[in-house]
């Protein structure tokens, strides 16, 4: 879509036709819905989304003609633990009317930030000042190299203390005064385990796995507390994917946005003084 | 003896110290060096023509801490008023980069009133607080206040805050508002108020080589553009074209180091970018990595001559911290206001500040009121207080964007001695350092003072035609007395006359180190009622005068206001 508050006429014919697009494409049911029908119409070549020969998998990932919500390779993930971390997302930030996090793709946001350190420049900092979207060269896909003391952060975050020396001064008992005990744990082991149990528990509720329970079923697993899963910080994560710049992964298409009425990142334009302040200027249709 | 390194070592890059660079190298010809612990997030600095950012409208990159302090490998531990605990985490988090706190504020630039130097003499002493007056006359603070609004660009409207001081034109002229600040402006005039452009920090028209705002609304993230006057692109950037300044980024001090008297300060150590520890020497030491950082370092560097921390005889290195009681309340209208499009502030009143004709004897001082604000979708949606399962009924309407705009009162808090920072005795950052302990905890005048004025705020949104206001009625007291959202850091190396009730002189230079001089808030003995960075610029500038020209600072400004 052409997102261009200076090409007024441009601008608000394609922001109808994607209005009436979503309407009629995205499914009440969600992500699960679409890979269940996807895998039962033998629409791609193997079990969602992990079995695609390695060869046919692209850099990107694509949307899948066949079925109404985007199918994503995970880079970091087992194809079992992404396919369960698409149908946490998808709980969290339903499709249920208006896109949400599966259509948004938030789980390849997670899976890339899983799997930062895989990259020559981690995948952490986008470059600035500006996307091209607007003008300007795309600056934010050349991610910024990390100093000495960010990359440890984000080890940290990521792979948790995992009892390495130069990581011990963030372990969680560090001096005694609080609740917690032992090592920080990582992003990634959190999902990880927390995954696995989700699953687990959608097992013995008789589902052949968490993506397989219906999304009201999901979402009350996950309100019941009984959940091993950090919700909040997948809860973050998804808001993230959904609403946050897409040279990070999820965001697909700017659906986030879109689905919210945002117009996102404005450099090098900004807005007018029209824009800004006056009333008869604001939302998409009166620019 | 050896020939020092450097003529200035200065510890942080930010309002301070940036602009204490740029006077020492540029106009005192010094040979200085600028220590910043963080990154250089402006890739061209330096060069003559290009003026490169690696800041962007980027959510994420924010959220994650990209030029910032970061938690994780910086944790602070600090005093929870409601669990009556300590706790570890994030707390007054700031710009951990070239430009420091003048990277991602909002810019909001206006200077203090006179009234603001003489709060013991003005108002009174208060029970369980040490106020005191300043040891300065504002007048004198004016030529700088002059000269700062120059360098790093102002933009404001002359004559428009009737309680402001004299004072001539604004470098630039007060850019366009934006809605979520306009929608207030008729209703606070109506209740008699006198709404006025905020003077801010953003080009509102191309200066001094850097471009207008283009009104992006990101200015939390850092300036994308450099339209914003941070003292990286502006102050820093003109000393390194001048040639003077050494700009050691990815270095953190760790130690002033003094001679054995403890007279007189070396220079500094510091873990440079890849790890390993140096030591910079220097004829003088300038402090100026903020008013938690500060008395940090100082108390780090205690020594055989030191024992309680560098110049801390007194023992009130790192007591009367004051961070601003900031308090808010969110207004939701029925018509459009998409406070993202603008920066963060456009709008102010200053009608709290002065003691209204006919007010009774509990008249309380607030403090200045920034009228308007703003939120960008992820940071709203993964607000701590949202519930995950409620998510899309709050954001496909899109409430915060749309219909929200706020109001903010800064106001002066009590300067209380049991407020400070400390050294934690066990948890340690990623440099092996230990973190800041801070307590803090409002004073009974602070309370009383938001109660005041809580109800008046309030009536500007109900009166602005707000459908709901939040928090309601009665503002809720945790909201109203506990949350710090304010990251004004002040106090805790107070200035004054006596060295026994304070820890600089009227300079900024430390009682008992000859050559070590405090350039960031922790220097004000009160915290005064307005945004603080103008004056600590100004503040900076009259220190390094009088480093170069004691007992004739002013004749350190150029008379030339093209240089």
């Amino acid at each position: 879509m052409a997102w261009d508050l200076d090409h007024q006429k441009v601008s608000r014919r394609h922001f109808l036709l994607d209005a009436t697009g979503w309407l009629l494409a995205v499914p009440a049911a969600g992500f699960v819905a679409a890979c269940t029908k996807a895998r039962g119409s033998g629409d791609l070549a193997g079990d969602l989304p992990g079995e695609v020969p390695v060869a046919d998998v692209p850099d990107v990932p694509q949307s899948d003609p066949g079925s109404d919500v985007p199918v994503t390779q995970p880079r970091t993930l087992s194809p079992a633990r992404f396919l369960a971390l698409s149908a946490l997302v998808d709980a969290l930030i339903p499709d249920d009317g208006t896109p949400g996090a599966a259509a948004a793709v938030a789980a390849d946001y997670v899976d890339g930030m899983l799997g930062a350190f895989a990259s020559g420049v981690p995948r952490i900092f986008a470059g600035g000042p500006y996307s091209g979207r607007h003008g300007g060269l795309d600056g934010f896909s050349t991610f910024v190299p990390l100093t000495r003391v960010e990359e440890l952060a984000w080890r940290i975050r990521i792979e948790g203390t995992k009892g390495v020396a130069e990581r011990q001064f963030a372990r969680l008992d560090v001096g005694g005064i609080f609740d917690a005990v032992g090592e920080l744990p990582g992003f990634l082991a959190k999902y990880e385990t927390g995954l696995d149990d989700l699953d687990a528990q959608a097992v013995a509720q008789g589902y052949a796995n968490f993506a397989d329970m219906p999304v009201a079923d999901r979402r009350a697993l996950l309100q019941s507390g009984d959940a091993s899963m950090d919700v909040r910080m997948a809860f973050e994560h998804a808001v993230e994917g959904t609403y946050g710049d897409p040279v990070y992964g999820g965001n697909r298409d700017l659906v986030g946005w879109k689905a919210i009425d945002y117009e996102g990142d404005r450099q090098p334009v900004g807005y007018t003084a029209r824009q800004m302040s006056n009333p008869e200027a604001l939302g998409p249709e009166g620019l | 003896m050896a020939t020092p390194d450097f003529d200035v070592v200065i510890i942080g890059s930010g309002p301070g110290g940036g602009v204490a660079a740029y006077v020492l190298s540029v106009l005192g010809g010094k040979k200085v060096a600028l220590v910043e612990k963080g990154r250089n997030p402006y890739p061209t600095l330096g060069d003559p023509v290009l003026r490169g950012s690696l800041f962007g409208n980027d959510e994420i990159k924010r959220r994650r801490y990209f030029a910032f302090q970061d938690p994780v490998i910086e944790p602070r531990v600090f005093w929870d008023p409601k669990a009556q605990k300590y706790v570890k985490g994030e707390v007054q988090g700031l710009g951990v980069c070239v430009g420091g706190g003048s990277v991602q504020y909002d810019g909001n630039s206006p200077r203090l009133q006179r009234l603001d130097l003489t709060a013991k003499s003005s108002f009174g002493d208060v029970a369980g607080a040490d106020v005191v007056d300043w040891p300065m006359d504002y007048d004198e603070l004016v030529p700088y206040y002059d000269e700062v609004e120059r360098l790093i660009g102002i933009q404001g409207q002359q004559g428009a805050d009737p309680f402001a001081e004299p004072r001539g034109p604004y470098p630039m002229p007060a850019g366009y508002p934006s809605r979520a600040d306009l929608i207030f402006v008729d209703a606070a005039k109506k209740l008699g108020y006198h709404p006025h452009p905020m003077p801010t920090a953003v080009n509102s028209v191309f200066y001094r080589g850097r471009p207008a705002c283009v009104n992006c609304g990101f200015c939390d993230g850092g300036c994308a553009l450099n339209a914003k006057g941070s003292t990286g692109v502006t102050c820093i950037r003109d000393a390194l074209l001048h040639g003077n300044l050494t700009l050691m980024d990815q270095c953190c001090a760790t130690q002033v180091l003094c001679e054995p008297s403890g007279g007189k300060a070396t220079g500094v150590q510091l873990i440079d970018r890849d790890g390993a520890v140096q030591t910079v020497t220097a004829s003088q030491v300038i402090l100026a990595a903020n008013a938690i950082e500060t008395p940090r370092l100082m108390l780090e560097s205690a020594s055989s001559a030191h024992t309680k921390g560098l110049g801390n005889g007194s023992g009130l290195v790192g007591r009367y911290l004051m961070y601003h009681k900031d308090f808010s309340l969110i207004a939701l209208f029925d018509s459009e206001i998409r406070s993202y499009r603008g920066r963060c502030i456009t709008k102010a009143i200053a009608d709290f500040t002065v003691k209204p004709a006919g007010a009774g004897a509990d008249w309380l001082r607030g403090g200045y009121v920034e009228l308007g604000g703003q939120i960008q979708p992820v940071a709203f949606g993964a607000e701590p207080d949202q519930p995950w399962f409620t998510h899309k009924d709050i954001m496909i309407p899109g409430i915060q964007r749309r219909f929200m705009s706020a109001i903010c009162m800064i106001a002066e808090d009590m300067p209380v001695k049991a407020n400070r920072v400390e050294l934690d005795p066990d948890v340690k950052d990623v440099y092996g350092r230990p973190v800041p302990r801070i307590t803090y905890n409002l004073h009974p005048r602070d309370k009383r003072m938001a109660d005041f004025y809580a109800e008046k705020l309030r009536a500007i949104a109900t009166e602005a035609g707000a459908n709901t206001v939040m928090p309601p009625t009665p503002l809720d007291a945790n909201q109203r007395y506990f949350d710090i959202e304010s990251k004004h850091l002040l106090g805790t190396t107070r200035m004054g006359t006596d060295a026994a009730t304070s820890v600089c002189d009227p300079w900024g230079r430390l009682h008992e180190v000859e050559n070590v001089w405090v350039c960031d808030g922790g220097t004000w003995p009160t915290s005064a009622a307005f945004n603080p960075v103008l004056t600590q610029q100004a503040l900076a500038y009259r220190t390094a005068a009088h480093m170069l020209k004691p007992g004739d600072e002013t004749s350190v400004i150029p008379n030339d206001t093209n240089a």
